[in-house]
């Protein structure tokens, strides 16, 4: 990879990943995270957002890939677009609100006007274009590859690659698994996010989501709490030879598993829960069935896309800056299934995953350790080594206890195929 | 927006000696005392305000229905309890070390009283929080839903003609950043 530009030549990717750890500098390199942003962020598939944010004709929302600002919209014939929030004109945003809906994007600087597809509808006084203007030349820019699978639209902005199925691998089949939980087959974003920034590099976050060696200790005093509330305790699932697995799925995707260890499915003794279990019996048989509900799983899509079903949402990582990260957490619906599942599903996420919550702004305080912690000198590496000796091979996947470090390495086994992919 | 000293006067004049209304300056009483108790980590004595019944909500969306739009907050008095037993916990690492707070409440309004001895009060509220080395300002509108109640617990605060000879008690506070649709920094302290 071409060297960090911050004076000091640096080592190259292949020495900043090893097997088992990882360099400081890919926490504190500026010049590391720019070029995260151009190799990774921009060019490999990325989540973009979900088809049901957009439901109605000229629904659009604005979001980025990398730094570069997009808008994900429905046309009027009801296809979904991936679009540069870019005027053709002279470069302004087109779109500035989060959210909308219209079926012209008017640029507010010289009045040009777009509709839902990118195609360019309108310009005031053409005629200063003479002839030879074609308005075809000049619609928006569209992102070169989208696809979506499950109603989660990703986007790729390098014009060729492999398709986002086999880009996916076994993380497409995890992403069903989630998505089935839904009676009716599909989820619906539209219960608000929650929105949280942290002073530290991006990838602590990335590695953290699938960390089933922390929860124990970081997240002590939630558990406490939340024991005593149900007034049970008993062995954690994240907790070693639990039975729960991490795995890693290659394309730096991976997942914890935690089997029998917990399961995802609510006490069957709740009258709402009983009923979402015999809808779902009703669509996909009771084996399939259980097997959903019966299945608790974290999945991250590197790089930047995560889902906990037990909690009934997914969360989206934004780089902003080599120490600065955002956040966005979504609930979604389960379509389908009774309106209390999915709102209670929206509460507790109040409890877990806000900016004031219970469990997750002690993950935020590591990785601000982390960051300060990195920048000391005289230790470069970040180990990644916990479980290499115990971890195997079944069905694609490696597969390691909750507690290994097995997904971290296989995101950063990613991380360094695509970082090292442009040098000379 | 009717005052309550107008309305005292408007059923003043039927006849028979209305009840006091909490008006302005009994209400910054109160939200002054309740600041004062959070800035000074007062936490057990702060939970005393509040009915058993209580909401504290911090909306994270545009709407204040935290099973529709994900809350930042949306505790009950038992969720409440928790936060608190989770502030005193040396273990909470987002709190420790602990959020230093100043907070300033201003533009005090109270709007007309709904039917039953309650008052909506609303305010504007600003916090200094400094914490490892850093100060952040927190800005808010704030409103809170007091509730008269009977049953003055002991050292609980002063009796209030307007409460009836009881207590005013938070029934539901909300607040509303200003900047509730931005990524928070750590919330964890009490707002
Ligand atoms: S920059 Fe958009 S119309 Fe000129
Ligand atoms: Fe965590």
């Amino acid at each position: 990879m071409a060297r960090p530009a911050d004076g000091d030549p640096g080592p190259a990717s292949e020495v900043l990943v090893r097997e088992d750890r990882v360099h400081r500098r890919l926490y504190t390199d500026a010049g590391v995270f720019a070029l995260e942003l151009e190799r990774i962020f921009e060019r490999t598939w990325v989540f973009v957002g979900h088809e049901s944010e957009v439901p109605q004709p000229g629904d659009y929302r604005t979001t980025a890939i990398g730094r570069q600002p997009v808008i994900l919209s429905r046309h009027t014939d009801g296809s979904v677009h991936v679009l540069f929030n870019r005027c053709m004109h002279r470069g302004a945003v087109v779109c500035r609100a989060e959210r909308g809906n219209s079926t012209v994007f008017r640029c507010m600087y010289h009045g040009w006007m777009y509709d839902p597809s990118g195609e360019l509808v309108g310009v005031p006084f053409p005629g200063g274009y003479g002839d030879g203007f074609d308005p075809a030349e000049w619609g928006l820019r569209r992102v070169p590859r989208v696809e979506s699978r499950r109603g989660f639209v990703f986007a790729s902005l390098a014009p060729e690659g492999e398709g986002l199925a086999e880009h996916l691998g076994p993380a497409a089949r995890y992403l069903d698994l989630i998505v089935d939980a839904a009676p009716a087959g599909e989820v619906v974003v539209r219960a608000g996010v929650e929105r949280y920034a942290y002073a530290a590099n991006w990838k602590l976050q990335a590695e953290n989501l699938l960390d089933g060696y922390h929860p124990n200790f970081t997240h002590q005093v939630a558990f406490e709490i939340a024991e005593r509330r149900r007034g049970r305790s008993g062995r954690r699932a994240n907790s070693e030879g639990s039975g729960a697995t991490a795995r890693a799925f290659g394309r730096g995707h991976g997942a914890l598993h935690y089997g029998a260890a917990r399961r995802y499915a609510p006490d069957p003794g709740d009258p709402a829960a009983a009923a979402h279990r015999r809808a779902l019996e009703e669509r996909l048989g009771p084996e399939r069935a259980e097997e959903v509900l019966g299945t608790d799983i974290q999945l991250f899509v590197f790089p930047n896309l995560f889902f906990q079903n037990a909690r009934q949402h997914f969360r989206v990582l934004r780089p902003v800056a080599v120490d600065r990260t955002e956040v966005e957490a979504y609930p979604y619906a389960l379509s389908g299934a009774p309106d209390e599942v999915n709102r209670r599903q929206v509460r507790g996420l109040a409890w877990w995953a806000s900016s004031a919550a219970f469990g997750q702004p002690d993950d935020l305080e590591a990785f601000e350790r982390c960051q300060a912690g990195l920048q000391v000198t005289a230790a470069d590496w970040v180990l990644f080594a916990r479980g290499l000796h115990r971890e195997r091979q079944a069905a694609g996947e490696v597969v390691g206890d909750v507690t290994d470090e097995v997904p971290q390495r296989g995101m950063y086994r990613e991380w360094k195929r695509l970082m090292a992919d442009g040098d000379a | 927006m009717e005052t309550p000293e107008a309305r005292s006067r408007a059923a003043g004049a039927g006849g028979a000696a209305p009840p006091p209304l909490l008006g302005r300056a009994e209400a910054e009483e109160f939200l002054y005392r309740e600041a004062r108790l959070l800035d000074e980590r007062r936490f057990e004595e702060w939970l005393g305000l509040w009915t058993g019944g209580g909401r504290y909500l911090v909306p994270g969306g545009a709407g204040d229905d935290p099973g529709e739009e994900a809350a930042i907050v949306d505790d009950d008095r038992a969720t409440l309890a928790d936060r608190i037993a989770r502030l005193r916990s040396p273990a909470a690492y987002a709190q420790s070390p602990p959020s230093r707070t100043v907070r300033v409440v201003s533009n005090v309004e109270v709007a007309a009283p709904g039917a039953g001895p309650s008052a909506d009060v609303h305010s504007s509220l600003v916090i200094f929080e400094s914490r490892l080395g850093q100060t952040r300002v927190v800005a808010a509108r704030c409103l809170h839903r007091l509730v008269a109640e009977a049953v003055p617990a002991e050292g609980a605060g002063p009796a209030s003609p307007a409460a009836g000879g009881g207590l005013w008690r938070i029934g539901l506070k909300r607040v509303r950043l200003v900047d509730w649709d931005r990524p928070q920094g750590n919330l964890t302290f009490l707002l």
